[in-house]
């Protein structure tokens, strides 16, 4: 069972990344130039944090920014938001072949979300989401 | 629901190679990753694993193989187990006490493409058939593809159906040529 263990997840916010992922992150930037994240919502991106260029994919009027990981804003749909906000998102880095058209794809390894659900206190001291880019 | 258990219980897993096998591995690492990290958040939010729940080692040559246990969790359909798509054998059951109580999780889901009835009352079937919003929705069988079934989705799902002979008709137009096979002119003017 892959445990998230305390020490990988920084306080507060609804979502951040492991040392690993940030890492990677970086890697990408240097590459790509400036990134974001998109949580896909399953089916054929697999649930994977899809990552592309900024710029390159549309943020919709219905998306939510949840936060940003490695200076990446990092955003969920509206309506996946509303089924998923009781948990704080890990993004983490396992082997792979990466998700589809996510720029870490060729590069052996994935970006992978890990979730844990927010203690009573913690979700209620969240500051309300951004919509849109 | 004891009895259901016996019977994933009974699931053979194992190479893809023997006929007896029912059941193989993940096609990939990061897809075992994936559905760990499902059965982890699934027991974060309380759901109770009713059988299997992690990880299966078969030893000998299959032995580092991407086999996951059947597994089944039984929980709330607000759960995350329950709401996004695990893509491996995990399985999320929930209890409801009337039809309209049943409707309402079927359809409380940001997807719609594949849905199950289940039941010897006719008239129930047709009712949940036209109810649940979804594409698909296989009544007293499951996971039936005829080749040329017409393919839908509500909601967020569907993308693809324009794969379908149904969807040509959208890039056409409509023309009909009201023709009169009268060697006699009309007689109008």
């Amino acid at each position: 069972m892959p445990i998230v263990s305390e020490s990988q997840i920084p306080a507060g916010g609804r979502v951040s990344a492991t040392p690993a992922a940030l890492a990677l992150i970086e890697e990408l930037r240097t590459q790509h130039g400036p990134v974001l994240f998109h949580q896909s919502g399953g089916c054929c991106d697999g649930s994977s944090p899809m990552c592309f260029p900024q710029g390159e994919f549309h943020i919709g009027d219905d998306d939510v920014r949840l936060g940003t990981i490695g200076d990446a804003p990092f955003y969920i749909s509206g309506p996946q938001f509303e089924y998923c906000q009781h948990t704080h998102l890990v993004i983490d880095v396992v082997a792979g072949r990466g998700g589809m058209f996510s720029l870490e794809n060729g590069t052996g390894r994935r970006f992978l979300t890990r979730s844990r659900l927010f203690a009573a206190e913690e979700f209620a001291a969240l500051p309300p989401v951004e919509k849109g880019a | 629901m004891e009895r259901a258990l016996v019977r994933v219980k009974a699931i053979k897993q194992g190479s893809p190679l023997d006929p007896a096998t029912m059941i193989g591995a993940q096609a990939s690492s990061e897809q075992l990753e994936k559905i760990l990290s499902y059965l982890d958040i699934g027991r974060q939010e309380g759901a109770k694993v009713l059988i299997g729940g992690g990880r299966a080692h078969h030893g000998g040559e299959l032995e580092g193989g991407f086999y996951i246990e059947p597994t089944v969790f039984e929980g709330h359909n607000r759960m995350r187990i329950f709401q996004e798509e695990i893509f491996g054998p995990v399985l999320a059951v929930t209890t409801f006490k009337t039809d309209e109580e049943a409707l309402e999780i079927a359809n409380d889901t940001l997807y719609g493409l594949g849905a199950g009835v289940w039941s010897r009352d006719a008239n129930r079937c047709y009712r949940f058939g036209r109810s649940v919003q979804a594409g698909r929705v296989w009544t007293n069988c499951y996971h039936a593809y005829p080749a040329h079934a017409a393919f839908g989705g509500y909601k967020q799902s569907g993308v693809g159906r324009e794969n379908h002979k149904m969807m040509l008709a959208h890039y056409q137009q409509t023309k009909n040529l009201l023709v009169s096979y009268s060697a006699q002119k009309l007689g109008f003017f």
